[in-house]
């Protein structure tokens, strides 16, 4: 392959992004940098001036940015699960099924429901008395002989599977058991296994060519070894992208479920460092100190994805 | 594809000139338009068509919001604001106030006939007024009763009193309002209550999360743990109220403790703490027979008083025209209108005290309007402070109030760990601010010379 | 063997409609109680006992729901259109084309995306203000419509395609142009759809930017004119279900017609045809 540069078509093809990703995107994202370098607080009585890191030093300082921080990371646990699910989903409505339209349509149906509607039911399904999920769980217990079975109280409830402490992160047996955040984990995985990524993954399959299978089936090899060894590579791009999106999505997460559903309680325990953020740039207008914790989340996704790039992306080998 | 990126194209091409062609002016253009950031109800647009009918050379248009501050916000700091938006607790403004996002308009209003602190509730005064500036009119104004169920009562041969009564009184009388199936499961509360409405059972209690001036915080003080303790008790001790657990199952929705609306009007509760404002909704479901009763007192007869106000942006594009909408505001006909509307009770005290506030002729089975007007005239306003901003008061109390709620937290703990969060944040704001510095000094100084 | 493949359908069917039921549930929820009266939202049975079609009027009678409606097709629809092509462009320059800071200008545009939006909504809109944009059809659209996530998207399902077919076209003499437009556009097609179905669902539901740019009531689109049914006064659940019921028709309309390319093996006979 010889050396040849496209500069000259690159920029050509560039152009119309590059330009309202500038505008929209660029710019905005270094004025919030700025505002993070000052007390930015929308109050007369201290005027506007430069602090330097004051705000990361007071955020990486305090105790609810590490409990929140924590809970945003707790909440992320279901990740791997939801996208090794969505993938398995994607493999079997890839296959040459009946209504194959229709099952997708029923799978996606999640992302077209009224947020409203949704909340409502899974307050049902995971109501500590009557709610079909502890039903389950008691049901279980008594086959397995389980007599002092405590249900678990879900969206009220402060426990969590790690046993973080209250207040600030840190351990506590105590709170060992299932409470909110597992709740909201729930909601979470059951809402991504059939939504973008599916599709992400649907897409990706068209790319495997069906002789490439077909030859690896005629072989004999088992369904595992063919996908493993056939299909998998040409999903690697796309798993690329689902993982950083995920983990983007999840540092990010947790804002629509803590303004509508839980309003970041029991006890701030669903706070997530999104909402964080909301509640201290548009209720309390500390707007400077709101952007330092953007940024020092930035820090973290961009770290996660350095990891992800170092062992994901094949995009960059021929470069 | 490139087949659907060319009919996408045109498709859109045409739906947006069609768009376009049939956009209305917003406002008819010779009238001055006047730009209101508010709650888009029924009741809201009922206020505007008044007033536009009033007054042929103004028009006002409603710009919905989501009850949050984010909008303004944004919009007032690119210098594109509203002309005047709406604010709901004296924490914001004190935050509008802070940030110059809102002016004195008290002699504007003068001009225009009109003293909003001189002719509105006392109560409703932190909520447009700070340091004796006045920034807006009140829009409406309100405290919480009991709202029952008449057949309930009856059912139940139980009778709520007309004037005050105490909590000692109540209780029983709820107990018996309480209704279990064989397996010991609720069919019907006696008294529904959201944890949200802590204030209330606070205001009863003569308990106050600060001091008057705002520089100490009292929420760890015996009056606050005993009115948190009643909360609890309704629930655990009584068992009148729903707990956690047992409201999951009633499906609670949003709104500021519009969930016991909900339970009120499907009949889960016999009695529910809510306000007059809950009328605009309870009138659309014909049939039912309702009353009000004074929330119970504990040491004090005090309601801490609630409300809503409508306040000028500084550099309003319509400022005179958004003047007279205020003054408007603060005149006989929207007062009056809001009575009948039941949008809470009209900020103006004398028409709530005229005898057409009893009787709403389009709903004479609205008998009770005089017990709303006696909680009105015993509403005070909660003490607030000026150093810290809402959303962390809220957040230190709620967070707190949430394990006392579950049962995992004593009232007495609760409110000395709230208390402490509370202090904590106010030595780091005042630590933050030389200015606020200066003027918490200035207060305990004047507190102590008051002593002396 | 064929036994045994129908067997395995089976479990997949069984598999399927499991997890189908628990995606149906709250979607039929949204459906019965937009048909309640108020009172029975919030009870136990999921059934009405009165049925109140007339919910459905009664959205169009409270709000000009078809303009909202109008509005949001059309708005999510040219944001749909731009973010495809202007992504799918750029796409092609950082995963076809070879030039010298190619992955570093990428590694910049992927990290725009890990900078949470509410820090970003002060600045954009400001901007929107000198750009004389506000209350326009073009300030919804534009900001929303040349993101990374697109380019990011697409770049990696470009990665994913074989380059024996464009490399051929390239000796033929090909341009650049023909090349993305006629071989690598063609073959992305099932990531473009992809990518338009994320936007349109996405923008179609997006609520901040429009509540802050709108000024107008003919300009709003439908999450912030069904506010009505949602206030801080509380919320007119039976209304609001029957809204979105009505709202969801266009984002499953565009999911119905995409998903049909998202199928194996209509590849290669698009490109060869």
């Amino acid at each position: 392959m010889s050396k040849r540069s496209d500069l000259v078509a690159a920029i050509g093809f560039l152009a119309p992004n590059l330009l309202g990703f500038g505008l929209f995107t660029a710019g905005p994202v270094l004025f919030s940098f700025a505002a993070s370098l000052t007390n930015w607080n929308l109050q007369r009585t201290s005027p506007l001036r430069f602090v330097g890191l004051d705000n990361y030093r007071n955020a990486l300082a305090s105790d609810p940015f590490w409990f929140y921080l924590g809970n945003t990371v707790y909440l992320m646990l279901g990740l791997p699960l939801a996208i090794a699910a969505s993938l398995w989903f994607a493999v079997l409505l890839n296959r040459p099924l009946r209504f194959s339209g229709g099952w997708r349509a029923l799978l996606y149906l999640p992302s077209f429901t009224s947020g409203v509607a949704v909340m409502v039911l899974w307050k049902a399904l995971l109501n500590p008395d009557f709610g079909a999920i502890n039903v389950a769980l008691r049901s279980v217990a008594a086959g397995l002989g389980v007599t002092q079975f405590e249900s678990p109280r879900w969206l009220l409830s402060t426990k969590n599977l790690l046993a973080l402490s209250l207040e600030r992160l840190g351990h506590d047996p105590g709170q060992w058991g299932l409470g909110a955040r597992d709740a909201l984990i729930l909601m979470g995985l059951w809402a991504a296994i059939g939504g973008g990524n599916m599709l992400l993954y649907l897409a990706a399959l068209t790319n495997v060519p069906t002789e490439l299978t077909e030859a690896a089936q005629l072989d004999g090899a088992s369904s595992w070894r063919c996908f493993r060894s056939v299909t998998w590579p040409f999903l690697a791009p796309t798993t690329f992208f689902i993982v950083v999106m995920s983990v983007i999505g999840g540092l990010q997460g947790g804002f629509e479920q803590a303004r509508v559903m839980t309003t970041g309680g029991p006890a701030s325990t669903t706070t997530t460092l999104s909402y964080h953020i909301y509640t201290e740039a548009f209720e309390r207008f500390r707007i400077g100190y709101a952007s330092a914790v953007s940024w020092i989340l930035f820090a973290v996704v961009f770290g996660a994805t350095l990891l992800n790039w170092k062992f994901g992306d094949r995009g960059t080998d021929d470069a | 594809m490139r087949a659907v990126f060319a009919v996408g194209l045109l498709v859109l091409s045409v739906a947006s000139v069609v768009l376009l062609a049939t956009s209305p002016p917003a406002a008819p253009s010779d009238r001055a338009a006047v730009v209101w950031v508010s709650d888009e109800n029924p009741l809201r647009q009922e206020q505007i068509a008044r007033f536009n009918l009033l007054r042929p050379d103004r028009y006002v248009l409603l710009d919905p919001n989501n009850g949050g501050l984010e909008k303004i916000i944004v919009q007032t700091l690119a210098g594109v604001g509203p002309d005047v938006f709406d604010c709901y607790t004296p924490y914001d403004l004190m935050a509008f106030e802070r940030a110059g996002i809102v002016e004195d308009i008290r002699p504007d209003l003068a001009r225009r006939g009109v003293d909003p602190v001189a002719q509105t509730f006392a109560a409703g005064a932190p909520f447009f007024t700070v340091d004796g500036k006045v920034y807006g009119v009140l829009a409406n104004v309100g405290a919480d009763g009991l709202w029952y169920h008449r057949d309930l009562l009856d059912a139940a041969g139980v009778r709520f009193p007309d004037g005050g009564w105490r909590w000692s009184e109540f209780i029983p009388l709820a107990q018996r309002l309480t209704v279990r199936d064989a397996a010991e499961r609720v069919q019907q509360y006696g008294f529904y209550f959201s944890w949200d409405q802590w204030a209330d059972f606070f205001a009863v209690f003569g308990a106050k999360v600060f001091s008057e001036d705002g520089t100490e915080v009292l929420l760890d003080s015996a009056a606050a743990k005993e009115a948190v303790g009643l909360m609890r008790d309704l629930v655990y001790r009584y068992r009148v109220s729903p707990s956690p657990v047992e409201e999951a199952s009633m499906a609670s929705q949003g709104g500021w403790g519009s969930g016991g609306l909900n339970y009120l009007l499907a009949k889960r509760v016999a009695v529910a703490l809510g306000g007059r404002w809950w009328l605009a909704t309870l009138r659309k479901e014909k049939g039912l027979r309702l009353g009000v009763a004074e929330t119970p007192h504990a040491y004090v007869r005090e309601f801490y008083a609630a409300g809503r106000s409508t306040l000028l942006a500084r550099g309003a594009p319509h400022r005179e025209a958004a003047l007279d909408f205020l003054a408007f505001m603060g005149g006989a006909d929207y007062n009056r209108l809001i009575n009948l509307q039941a949008d809470a009770m009209s900020p103006v005290r004398r028409y709530v005290e005229e005898p057409a506030f009893l009787r709403n002729p389009d709903h004479p089975e609205e008998d009770y309007n005089h017990v709303w007007g006696t909680i009105m005239e015993r509403a005070v306003a909660a003490p607030v402070c000026p150093f810290l901003d809402g959303g962390e008061v809220y957040r230190a109390i709620g967070s707190q109030l949430d394990l006392v709620k579950a049962g995992a937290k004593s009232p007495d703990d609760a409110m000395d760990d709230a208390a402490r969060r509370l202090r904590t944040s106010l030595a780091r704001a005042l630590e933050e601010s030389p200015a606020l510095r200066e003027e918490y000094d200035r207060r305990v100084a004047a507190r102590k010379g008051a002593r002396r | 063997m064929p036994r045994s493949g129908r067997l395995k359908d089976l479990g997949v069917y069984v598999a399927l409609g499991a997890f189908a039921l628990t995606t149906l549930a709250p979607f039929a929820w949204m459906l019965l109680a937009s048909l309640k009266p108020l009172a029975e939202v919030e009870s136990a049975n999921p059934v009405p006992t009165v049925w109140k079609f007339e919910n459905y009027s009664a959205v169009a009678e409270q709000v000009p729901f078809g303009r909202y409606f109008a509005n949001s097709v059309v708005v999510a629809g040219w944001v749909t259109l731009l973010t495809c092509l202007s992504s799918a462009m750029a796409a092609f320059a950082f995963s076809r084309l070879r030039w010298r800071g190619r992955d570093a200008l990428f590694r910049l545009y992927l990290a725009t995306l890990m900078i949470p939006g509410v820090v970003t909504m002060i600045p954009n809109y400001t901007l929107m203000v000198r750009l004389h944009l506000l209350d326009t059809y073009t300030g919804l659209i534009v900001p929303a419509s040349f993101g990374a996530f697109g380019t990011f998207l697409l770049r990696q399902f470009m990665l994913g395609l074989p380059t024996a077919l464009d490399e051929a076209a390239r000796l033929d003499g090909a341009t650049h142009w023909h090349v993305f437009w006629d071989v690598v556009l063609p073959l992305a097609r099932p990531g473009v759809i992809t990518l338009a179905i994320f936007a349109f669902l996405g923008n179609y539901g997006s609520f901040y930017w429009p509540l802050v740019m709108v000024k107008s009531p003919h300009m709003r689109t439908l999450p912030v004119g069904l506010l009505t049914f949602d206030t801080v006064y509380g919320r007119q659940t039976n209304l609001l279900m029957a809204a979105a019921a009505m709202s969801l028709v266009p984002p499953l309309l565009v999911f119905l017609f995409g998903q049909r390319f998202l199928v194996r093996g209509i590849q290669l006979g698009a490109v060869k045809g």
